[in-house]
């Protein structure tokens, strides 16, 4: 018996005589020269920070760096006419190495040669010859181990399983190409824009850049965005939802919410909940008559110890502070109904106080308390021996609306990119093509009977070793003739 | 301080795992039965622990828990487990638990730093999301073959600079099997690792942030996995390499893996933290 070592999957293989410089393109070398390169500059791109402006790199990198940075663009590694000609490269080596075989590989895999020559079958990846037995015992056997011969001709069987194995290496490389494609098309037509509307706002053109504003083809109004935060875990943002009303040109409407991974897909836009703001204020920053209440304590006691004194206090106001003669003072300078709009970036609603300490009339410490988060109150002065905590805040009404809820703008991100669909069939493809190529193994096995010599020959793709042992066990059962029970093995 | 039941199961299955690993290497040496059936015990003991530590967190949280370091390196080193656990007892050899179980139990002793933040915290809107759950658990479905790839393949290299009748080249397997191990496990993992990493994760990009493709490093990292276990696959099957270039080969692999899993979270994001 002999088993050649060639790789060899169909009956017939025919070697491609292109000229030079087409046959490097198309080599399975140039492919993996390519892939190496591109993984090489992919990295480079993870290791240089990306889309900063030319300073940040001549700050931190030096001249020789820079220079290199900027020939081949690695401030911008992934749109960099290297990085694209690479793949550009790679999709062309995919095409000529794998996808122009297609069609005749659909062929092998649907019209397999079935009249194979004694050659043919003597340079199969599995292949042995046989004598003293006939087509109808070879047959039997092999059909108790699960596999069918069907004669083809009077001296020729054939069988086959998972024929369409033989098709997945290609599905994945005509996938690679699809998705080549479809990142070409995202980069060339996909436009990005970003849509900001406050409750109650409308718009129906998106703008994608500072000259191209497009029209949506649909009427969109916000009306309301509303921010969701965990009760469990205060601060922890649970939803972000933008409540929209949709105009379509024909007057028809629908309300939909538009949450994160939850976008809106129409008329070709994706439009996705991509962040908020807080809104510029509506209510005023406080009232000459907003009253708030601050307990006095000496540092160092604890929270649950009552304060020297708790006292209600207007902007302006002056308060003595009880046990230390007249000397010290405390004085409202200001009242925030949300210190947010005093530009913190705290999260949620949060009134807070300014106010000064007095030392006989002359200003010593400027201090900020927090209603809700006295623990950013500050700053802590080391010399001074009291602490200041706003436990409460009065809105005086009659001065305008109390912004009781934080006012938020929306940010919706809109994307219209003929790429994406393009996208989404390379990835079936790939998902079919890999399921194919690692879950189907295709078999075949050619019978020939020569005058009175059998030539077998079978082949598989991948991994051929449990092929070739099932193999080489059904001849053994040929051999001697007899068939074992024992030996009803069908997996191969 | 008390934790929750979740993690005090995590914590049980880490002990075991690495009593399970201590025990593999003893028997590594010496094939004494009771060290061995000990061993093997531990070990599913360990498995069924960390298993019942998942589920636990998946009912209390109401989530599927692949949502932060701590978890996912949980399901991550489960998933090792259970691979492992089938490949021990289809091949009927218990060499590849000595070399496969320290990158366990380096997983393990990673999220149980205290620095890795364990309890469980509700979801932010961008993770509350099929696509991702599916995304993060498939790529650690191939993750952990891919893992196991790298144990056949390190125990590759050392039989085959093994002279003749030395230890390593009386207890490991021959280079075929150990070759086969790695192509095999590969080849199960390379599918399920591109359909959960890539696929799955483009999909989640496009749901969450309106892109399917952002060239970040976690993404670009994902791809030169990727691309290091497509070379593997086209080597072996087009050049015959079915030798130490193949393995170190599957052994670059891992470290691409290891290097999207940590290297960008640690590292990258160091070089890029100075601006």
């Amino acid at each position: 018996m002999t088993f050649s070592k060639k790789y060899n999957f169909m009956s017939t293989t025919k070697q491609t005589n292109n000229p030079g410089f087409l046959r490097t393109l198309s080599s399975l070398q140039f492919g993996i020269v390519l892939l190496i390169t591109i993984t090489v500059v992919a990295v480079i791109g993870t290791l240089i920070p990306q889309g900063r402006p030319p300073e940040f790199y001549s700050e931190h990198y030096n001249n020789a760096i820079v220079s290199v940075i900027t020939v081949f663009r690695f401030d911008r590694t992934y749109g960099s006419p290297l990085f694209i000609g690479l793949l550009g490269l790679f999709g062309l080596n995919i095409f000529l190495c794998s996808v122009i075989k297609f069609p005749r590989l659909l062929l092998s895999v649907f019209r397999p040669n079935l009249q194979p020559d004694r050659q043919t079958i003597q340079a199969m990846h599995i292949s042995t010859s046989l004598e003293g037995t006939t087509l109808d015992a070879v047959s039997r056997v092999f059909s108790t181990h699960g596999f069918t011969l069907k004669p083809t001709a009077k001296n020729r069987l054939f069988g086959e399983k998972g024929k369409m194995g033989y098709l997945g290496a290609s599905v994945v490389h005509v996938s690679l190409l699809v998705l080549l494609t479809g990142g070409m098309v995202s980069l060339i037509t996909g436009l990005r824009g970003y849509i900001v509307l406050e409750n109650g706002e409308s718009t129906s053109v998106v703008t994608m850049s500072e000259d191209l504003a497009i029209p949506l083809g649909f009427t969109l109004a916000l009306e309301k965005f509303t921010v969701e935060f965990y009760e469990s875990h205060p601060g922890r943002p649970k939803s972000f939802i933008s409540k929209v009303y949709v105009t379509r040109e024909d007057g028809t409407e629908f309300e939909r919410d538009i949450k994160v991974n939850h976008p809106l897909l129409l008329n070709g836009f994706n439009i996705y909940q991509s962040s908020y703001g807080s809104a510029k204020p509506k209510g005023p920053i406080s009232a000459e008559n907003d009253t708030a209440q601050i307990a006095i304590r000496l540092k160092g006691t604890p929270e649950d110890v009552p304060p020297i004194k708790t006292v209600d206090m207007v902007k302006g106001d002056e308060f003595l502070i009880p046990g230390f003669g007249d000397s010290l003072k405390v004085r409202l300078s200001d009242v925030f109904r949300d210190f947010r709009r005093a530009g913190s970036s705290v999260s949620i609603e949060s009134p807070a106080v300014h106010f000064d300490v007095l030392v006989n009339d002359e200003t010593r410490w400027s201090v900020f308390a927090f209603k809700e988060f006295p623990g950013l109150n500050m700053p802590v002065h080391d010399d001074m021996d009291l602490t200041f905590t706003m436990t409460g805040i009065k809105f005086d009404r009659s001065a305008g609306e109390v912004t009781g809820e934080p006012e938020y703008y929306t940010v919706l991100g809109v994307v219209r990119d003929e790429g994406i669909p393009v996208m989404w069939t390379g990835a079936l493809l790939m998902m079919t093509g890999l399921f194919l190529s690692f879950y189907i193994r295709p078999r075949r096995v050619w019978v020939y009977d020569d005058n009175g010599t059998i030539y077998i020959g079978a082949g598989t793709k991948g991994d051929p070793d449990q092929f070739r042992s099932f193999i080489t066990k059904v001849i053994k059962d040929t051999k001697k003739g007899s068939l074992s029970e024992n030996n009803n093995d069908s997996d191969a | 301080m008390t934790q929750t039941l979740d993690i005090q199961l995590f914590y049980l299955a880490f002990v075991c795992y690495f009593a399970a690993m201590i025990l593999y290497f003893i028997s590594f040496w010496k094939q004494k039965g009771i060290i061995v059936i000990a061993g093997k015990m531990i070990l599913v003991i360990g498995f069924g622990l960390q298993f019942a530590g998942l589920v636990i967190r998946s009912v209390t949280a109401r989530f599927m828990p692949v949502t932060n370091m701590y978890e996912s390196l949980n399901f991550f080193s489960c998933a090792i487990v259970l691979f492992y656990l089938i490949i021990e007892s289809r091949w009927k050899n218990r060499t590849y638990g000595v070399f496969i179980l320290p990158v366990v139990f380096l997983l393990m002793a990673f999220s149980s730093l205290p620095s890795t933040p364990k309890e469980i915290v509700p979801l932010i809107p961008a993770l509350q999301s099929q696509w991702l759950v599916w995304h993060v658990i498939l790529a650690f479905i191939g993750e952990a073959a891919f893992a196991v790839a790298f144990g056949a393949s390190i125990m590759y290299l050392l039989r085959s600079r093994a002279p003749e009748g030395s230890f390593v080249a009386k207890t490991f397997p021959n280079l075929t099997t150990l070759d086969l191990a790695s192509y095999r496990s590969i080849a199960i993992g390379f599918p399920i690792f591109t359909i959960g990493a890539l696929i799955f994760g483009a999909v989640w990009g496009n749901y969450a942030w309106g892109r399917y493709w952002g060239w970040d490093p976690k993404e670009t990292w994902a791809l030169i996995t990727w691309i290091v276990y497509a070379l593997y696959l086209h080597a072996r099957i087009l050049y015959g390499w079915k030798d130490k270039t193949a393995a170190w080969i599957s052994i670059i692999g891992f470290i691409a893996t290891m290097f999207t899993l940590f290297g960008v979270n640690y590292l990258l994001s160091g070089l890029h933290s100075y601006a």
